[in-house]
């Protein structure tokens, strides 16, 4: 190497030469990009191994990476779902009886005791288990729960239990970011945070609809709009979708046959679906609620048998109903352009509303997501294939009703109305439905809530002996605020340009102790009597109120801003001030910390005093393990 | 002294002498050189760092885990769906919709995005008479593509059915202009004639005849193919351009049958019977067994022998006709009031035979050569008093054949009796 050889001109030789010369990071025949790419290597690496890179950013990038890993996983769940369904009851659309009746019952009794030996805490949804890690367990999700959700749930849905990929999706995701965040050792609150990222992501692939998947994370899980982690989970929800959609294609879950609202006076037939709806959802929910706790009491040896019986009933059921089996999106979609009459669409919704209670309450894990959706589908299917039947003449489509009763069923179901909404929108792309689902998904989940007062989720983690924040209670509870502590604005207040001398003259003969001094624009401040004695009374009595030390300083509060805040700020300062938010020099009144620790007295006593029924609106604080 | 070990009891208060560090301003304790708190950052930095890039090829992998399974997934459920669409067909075309509506649901459930699994769903369907699932079905494909020139076509066929003539129209006529995978030019064509025989099925005689004419000039020079449009020019009754859509099959194809007895046809209908004979002596030459050409060139042969209107006739052959034609006329009255049990000589005719005979009567002309040669003007009330007897013949005991058919075509054509 490096020996020329001999060439008959120089010019030759030359060339060759360079060619063998390394090239150094400083020749200059090396062109401006690698240059400034080895310089940006050198600055990135030296940084990081001094300072890394700074957490927030190393948390988007993170996120990105938790986005692409929850995708491809989803692909694969659901391809594996797929793939277990075919092996297990072959292609057609209408298995044999045998495998009708055999494949969920041995499928139940392989999940019962791969749940019950290898993987306890794949049980469930995967919502509540995510909530939980958030809030109970500082965001960890341990990564053998990701396999057996994996493993368990695509074999239950493969085998035809009615319950759905989305929530198993939702918990893989959220374990991935977990077991990255753990790895990547983040701070406690980081790694409190990517678990919902993680969530969002999961969510995401699996209903190929990034915004429904984000607002249900922020409605659902983590409960608070954060600007920290929005952006965060909004990138790993679209690079998840975008890594689901390259691998699966762009095409949405559903197909949407084209709406219009035909008259106005549709909107009724809307209502009358919003009531269904959420008579459905009640009726779900009160099922679950009622058998779940007693089949969980019973003896351990009957948890192995009992995902096998669930699925031989719905196996039994499947020999005149295969739609009701599995998650069941091809049915929703038939009934979206018309293939069911009216009447097999309430019979399909009914029917249903037993399978995924059975599936649920016999401890398969899976999601309740796809079977809400496919009972909505069929409910709102059935109002408008009614509808359609009694007036042909208004040429009404029952897929747009199929679609707002999904919505419907979600919003009374799930009680994430906002998701609900946006989820119907998002998989419809038509503005124009909004209208119906608004009005159907409002009147279902507050029928849901009249009678249900607590949710699905905050219900079930409950009969866990969980108590997880309720994000809808959170929602409902009205904050104390600075104006239910406030008081009038004192008398005097001093002006900054007065003299200690006049100003003391002033208020010398008032029992208070503490007056505020308004300095204009640069702000409020306070004064002792005493200090302002001693200082009218010392060397320079003619200085102006201004004159004192910037830490004399108070900050100061609004009406509206909550009175957390106001104990935050107030630390051992006498009183603050409260001011007009148009104008900060107009006083509104004042608090001092006696005024708020008594309004919080107050507000605790009224809800002891509220009695049991609602007792519910208390959310034990949860100390991490 | 280790600095982890130092870091982990870090309480200690800074003293004399103690140098803080020039990165992060915390105070190196004494005995040490570099910053420990440096140190354990750079540690933990280096590890994200570590850890990041160990991200990349575990995605890589997952990428090509996931590319491979999904290639596998998609090829398995290709191959079921094609073999549940072939099902489907042959059970279709063995006219089993029903159950090849199944195959293709089933075939659909493997290939989702299958536009044309789903075209092949609604032909089953609506072979199924299960109209309103195919229209919607359709009605999804033509959303997402509403030039797609097979589903407008279904979308035509159900309209049909359902007898929306001007939305079977719009339909057709998208599907005529549409995209078709295999080029538009092989199916505009049938697409148009489906249009024009439906429209004539319906009785919508001047759309078919718009849609004919498009028809006609879309066609190629194809003897069959001119021939065909002649056939629907035909049952349009626009003889004239059907005459000519079948002169110019046959100037393609002097053999073409079709053709030639379309001519002799629709010359017939024209009025132009020795032209007709022409064609039909032709037509008859290549299908001698065919009846309906006999009956027509013998109907023909019968008006050419017996009009007393054909130009060119001596006087003494036109009367001579004239008397043949009401003296069959009259055999045919009385023929018919026989096998009715009717007796055509009453005082008060009351039946049409009856009033038909009676109007003869009163004319009390006398169907001879020398009354004709007397007075040429009775000419045409016994041309007239034949046609009403033939007329009323043909109302009480059918359709006239032969010669009494070729009696009422001369009397169409010189425009019935008066």
């Amino acid at each position: 190497m490096g020996e020329v050889e001999p060439e008959p001109s120089g010019k030759a030789s030359t060339v060759k030469l360079e060619a063998h010369e390394p090239r150094t990071p400083d020749d200059p025949s090396i062109g401006m990009s690698s240059n400034r790419l080895l310089a940006w290597w050198r600055r990135f690496s030296r940084s990081g191994r001094s300072y890394g890179l700074r957490e927030g950013n190393l948390f988007l990038i993170l996120s990105v990476i938790i986005g692409v890993i929850s995708g491809l996983l989803v692909v694969c769940f659901r391809i594996s779902i797929q793939a277990i369904h075919v092996w297990l009851f072959g292609s057609s659309l209408n298995p044999s009886w045998p495998r009708l009746l055999l494949a969920p019952t041995l499928t139940g009794l392989v999940t019962a005791a791969l749940v019950l030996r290898y993987f306890r805490r794949v049980r469930g949804s995967g919502v509540n288990q995510t909530k939980a890690a958030v809030f109970i367990y500082d965001g960890f999700i341990p990564f053998r729960t990701v396999i057996g959700k994996f493993l368990v749930c695509a074999l239950a849905i493969g085998s035809g239990q009615s319950l759905g990929p989305e929530d198993p999706s939702l918990q893989i995701g959220a374990g991935i970011a977990s077991a990255l965040g753990r790895r990547l050792q983040l701070s406690r609150d980081k790694i409190r945070l990517i678990a919902p990222v993680g969530a969002a992501a999961g969510l995401a692939a699996a209903f190929n609809a990034p915004i429904s998947a984000v607002i249900f994370v922020i409605e659902e899980v983590i409960g608070k709009w954060s600007a920290g982690v929005l952006g965060a989970i909004v990138l790993a929800a679209v690079s998840s979708v975008v890594v689901v959609r390259g691998f699966l294609g762009s095409e949405p879950l559903f197909h949407i046959p084209v709406y219009r609202l035909v008259h106005p006076t549709e909107l009724i037939a809307y209502a009358i679906l919003g009531v269904i709806g959420g008579v459905s959802s009640l009726v779900l929910v009160k099922l679950i609620s009622k058998f779940r706790p007693q089949l969980k009491a019973l003896p351990e040896w009957t948890q192995y048998l009992q995902p096998a019986l669930a699925g031989l009933a719905i196996g039994i059921i499947g020999l005149r109903l295969p739609q009701v089996m599995g998650a069941g999106y091809n049915y929703i979609d038939e009934a979206m352009h018309g293939q069911f009459t009216w009447q097999m669409l309430a019979i399909l919704g009914a029917v249903k509303i037993i399978a995924t209670t059975l599936s649920f309450v016999s401890g398969t894990p899976g999601g309740m997501f796809a079977p809400s959706l496919f009972i909505g589908a069929m409910m709102g299917g059935a109002v408008g294939g009614v509808e359609h039947h009694f007036f042909p003449g208004l040429g009404i489509t029952t897929g747009a009703y199929a679609l707002v009763g999904m919505g419907t069923l979600f919003a009374a179901f799930l009680r994430v109305p906002m998701t609900s909404v946006f989820m119907v929108l998002e998989v419809s792309g038509n503005y124009s439905i909004i209208l119906p689902v608004m009005v159907s998904n409002t009147i279902a989940y507050l029928i849901s809530r009249k009678f249900q007062p607590t949710g699905l989720f905050d219900m079930l983690s409950r009969q866990d002996g969980v108590e997880l924040p309720s994000m809808e209670e959170q929602r409902e509870e009205s904050p104390l605020r600075v104006e239910d502590a406030m008081r009038p604005e004192p008398h005097p207040i001093l002006s900054g340009d007065e003299s200690f001398a006049g100003a003391f003259r002033k208020i010398q003969n008032l029992p208070e102790q503490h007056f505020l001094i308004n300095q204009g624009n640069r702000g409020w401040s306070s004064i002792t009597k005493e200090l302002l004695q001693w200082q009218a009374l010392g060397d320079n009595p003619d200085q102006p109120l201004d004159t004192l030390p910037s830490n004399m300083r108070l900050p100061w509060l609004h009406p509206d801003q909550s009175l957390d805040v106001a104990m935050r700020l107030i630390g051992d300062r006498p009183l603050l001030p409260v001011v007009n938010r148009a104008a900060p020099d107009k006083l509104e009144g004042i608090v001092t910390l006696k005024d708020i620790l008594e309004t919080y007295q107050g507000s605790f006593q009224r809800g002891a005093s509220a009695g049991p029924d609602d007792a519910d609106f208390k959310t034990v604080p949860l100390q991490p393990s | 002294m280790d600095p982890q070990i130092l870091l982990r009891n870090h309480k200690f208060k800074p003293m004399k002498g103690d140098i803080r560090c020039p990165n992060c301003g915390q105070t190196i304790p004494p005995g040490i050189r570099n910053c420990p708190f440096c140190a354990r950052r750079k540690q933990h930095a280096l590890r994200q760092d570590t850890i990041l890039a160990l991200c990349l090829p575990v995605m890589a992998v997952l990428f090509a885990i996931t590319g491979f399974a999904v290639k596998m997934h998609n090829a398995k459920w290709q191959a079921i769906s094609a073999q549940w669409s072939a099902k489907g067909d042959k059970d279709l075309q063995e006219g089993r919709p029903q159950f090849a509506v199944d195959d293709f649901r089933t075939a659909l459930l493997y290939s989702e995005e299958s536009s044309l699994l789903q075209l092949q769903l609604a032909r089953a369907l609506f072979a199924a008479n299960r109209t309103g699932q195919a229209h919607d079905y359709l009605l999804k494909l033509w959303e997402d593509n509403p030039a797609d020139g097979a589903v407008n076509l279904e979308m035509g066929r159900i309209a049909l059915r359902d007898g929306n003539m001007a939305q079977a129209i719009r339909y057709y006529h998208s599907a005529i202009d549409g995209v078709w995978p295999d080029g538009a030019d092989v199916h505009r064509r049938p697409v148009r004639r489906e249009l024009c025989q439906a429209l004539l099925d319906r009785g919508y005689r001047t759309e078919a005849l718009a849609e004919l004419a498009a028809l006609s000039a879309e066609t190629p020079d194809n003897a069959n193919l001119r021939a065909e449009v002649g056939l629907l020019f035909m049952r349009a009754q626009d003889d004239d351009v059907a005459l000519k859509q079948f002169q110019q099959a046959l100037r393609l194809d002097r053999h073409l049958e079709v053709a030639w007895k379309g001519a002799g046809e629709a010359s017939f209908h024209l009025g132009d019977y020795q032209t007709a004979r022409r064609y039909l002596l032709h037509a008859l030459y290549q299908d001698s067994q065919n009846h309906q050409i006999a009956q027509m060139l013998n109907v023909a042969d019968f008006v050419l022998e017996v009009d007393p209107f054909y130009p060119r006739l001596s006087l003494a052959q036109r009367r001579r006709r004239v008397i043949r034609v009401y003296q069959q006329a009259l055999a045919r009255l009385k023929a018919c009031a026989s096998s009715q049990d009717e007796n055509l000589e009453v005082s008060k005719p009351v039946t049409p035979l009856q009033t038909a005979y009676a109007q003869g009567l009163k004319l009390n002309i006398e169907a001879t050569e020398r009354a004709l040669r007397r007075d040429p003007d009775l000419e045409d009330g016994l041309m007239n008093q034949a046609f009403q007897m033939e007329q009323a013949a043909s109302e009480v005991c059918g359709p006239a054949q032969g010669l009494d058919q070729a009696i009422l075509l001369i009397a169409q054509r010189n425009g019935g009796p008066r």
